[in-house]
């Protein structure tokens, strides 16, 4: 498991690279202006798709079938991508809240507002691996993309379309109430989503 | 024990094609070539062995252990090389050691890194820059380095200039050489096979036509050379494939029953190979 994370990450070199220039960028973008809104946004959207990057490689490389030939079983290929996915989840909101909190020195944010707001990234983070991963396994990186996409793009059309049709959004307390409920959802959510992708693994062929 | 691996009655079935019940024994200490055409089954009976696609019926037993029972306690001595380089593009050789310290119990970095200075293989270089012969070096150090008693290599010295293949050759001859440990190299590039294995397995439509050793091979073999009207008169159940042309036949045959007044040239395994499919059959 440490081996197969080690070497995911020495795959993303280059795009911890690329995060940690953005992140500067937008420390200061944000400094001047007093906007991190994006910030947080980016890098929650960057860090969820590490995992997914790194699946790409490995199909590329056809790194499964080499990493199966070695003492590694398949649930230990298909956990790693969950843990990958859920350790650059927590670094990319420790990296956000970091920022934060340096901007906070100079803005009036409130901190429970930048702690909420973390949450949310966690959140959503960790939503898109349960619902994505078992799609990568069972269609591979180029079919699932496709409907990775769908899943993106649906809700958010869903959203609009409620909107439209001029359902109101749930008062703030209920939706602070949802927020602090969310990440037992997303665990049970992501519990499930490991079994799915165990069940799909087990049966491939490579 | 006496067998590394043993296979028994192994079937897989394709749409289009068959493994069909293939029975395989390697002994210790030595080197045995799988050879045959490519999609003869070679790599479907290598990836059957490693678990990698499901079988259909068959025994796989490898240091006399089940391998589907014992999958991960069997590949921890195994070493394998494919046909294609696995390791991502930025990756460098202190980041593979760094890896595969922490999935192999036996891992041995100073093996490793032995093994990268013979290869002269570069340490701050990224993988991506690597020729194939250099990848192919580097999985095979990372193949060598966890003390295995078996080596499965795909097809890993095809497509490699004829220096790193004669290294490579070298580094298999010395790797047998304390007789507990074995080979298994398929490849379809028959000069490979011929110069180092003890034991060749030639493999054809996803059938074992014969598996015998080299010593064996050369003994039992031989090239008839005759004119047509001659080869109507021969024994035909000692004939395994023949050519006619213009001049007179070339037959495949068991040699020790053309000993006297035939004109029997030796066989190379290249030629009983062909003979074998491509030859008229009898």
């Amino acid at each position: 498991m440490k081996g197969l994370l080690l070497k995911d990450f020495y795959a993303l070199r280059k795009q911890g690279r690329v995060i940690f220039a953005l992140s500067i960028f937008y420390l200061i973008l944000g400094l001047s202006s007093g906007n991190i809104g994006m910030f947080g946004t980016m890098i929650t959207l960057l860090s969820a798709m590490l995992p997914i990057t790194t699946m790409s490689y490995d199909e590329y490389h056809k790194w499964d079938r080499y990493a199966l030939a070695m003492p590694v079983s398949r649930k230990t290929i298909v956990l790693s991508k969950y843990c990958l996915g859920i350790i650059c989840s927590l670094a990319a909101s420790l990296l956000v809240l970091l920022v934060n909190l340096l901007m906070s020195l100079t803005n009036d944010l409130s901190l429970i507002l930048i702690l909420q707001s973390n949450l949310v990234f966690i959140v959503v983070a960790n939503l898109f691996l349960a619902i994505v991963l078992p799609i990568i396994f069972k269609f591979g990186i180029e079919k699932g993309r496709m409907i990775m996409l769908m899943v993106i793009a649906l809700p958010t059309l869903g959203l609009i379309l409620l909107g439209k049709l001029g359902v109101s959004l749930p008062s703030e307390q209920v939706l602070i109430r949802m927020l602090y409920l969310s990440p037992i959802v997303v665990f049970i959510l992501v519990f499930l989503s490991i079994q799915l992708s165990n069940k799909i693994y087990q049966q491939k062929e490579f | 024990m006496e067998n590394l691996l043993e296979i028994k009655g192994l079937t897989k079935r394709y749409d289009g094609f068959t493994l069909d019940s293939i029975d395989l024994a390697i002994p210790k200490g030595c080197i045995m070539g799988f050879i045959g055409e490519n999609g003869a089954g070679k790599t479907t009976t290598i990836k059957l062995i490693l678990n990698l696609i499901h079988r259909d019926q068959g025994l796989i037993k490898v240091f006399g252990l089940d391998n589907q029972k014992h999958e991960l306690q069997i590949k921890q001595d195994l070493g394998v090389v494919f046909d294609e380089s696995n390791f991502p593009d930025s990756i460098l050789v202190p980041h593979v050691d760094a890896v595969m310290k922490r999935i192999y119990r036996n891992w041995d970095s100073n093996t490793f890194y032995n093994y990268i200075d013979k290869f002269s293989l570069p340490t701050k270089k990224e993988y991506k820059s690597f020729s194939r012969g250099m990848k192919m070096k580097l999985s095979l150090a990372v193949a060598l380095s966890h003390n295995p008693r078996l080596l499965l290599l795909d097809e890993a010295t095809s497509g490699l200039d004829p220096v790193i293949r004669d290294e490579i050759l070298d580094v298999f001859l010395e790797f047998i050489q304390d007789e507990e440990k074995s080979i298994l190299v398929s490849s379809h590039i028959i000069s490979d096979i011929e110069k180092i294995a003890d034991y060749i397995v030639f493999i054809h439509q996803g059938r074992i036509v014969f598996a015998e050793s080299k010593e064996d091979l050369a003994r039992n073999y031989g090239i008839l050379k005759c004119t047509i009207a001659d080869f109507e008169t021969l024994e035909q159940q000692y004939i395994k494939g023949y050519r006619k042309n213009q001049f007179g036949v070339e037959a495949l045959v068991l040699k020790e029953h053309f000993k006297k007044g035939y004109l029997v040239d030796p066989a190379s395994l290249e030629q009983i190979m062909l003979f074998t499919i491509k030859g008229d059959n009898r």
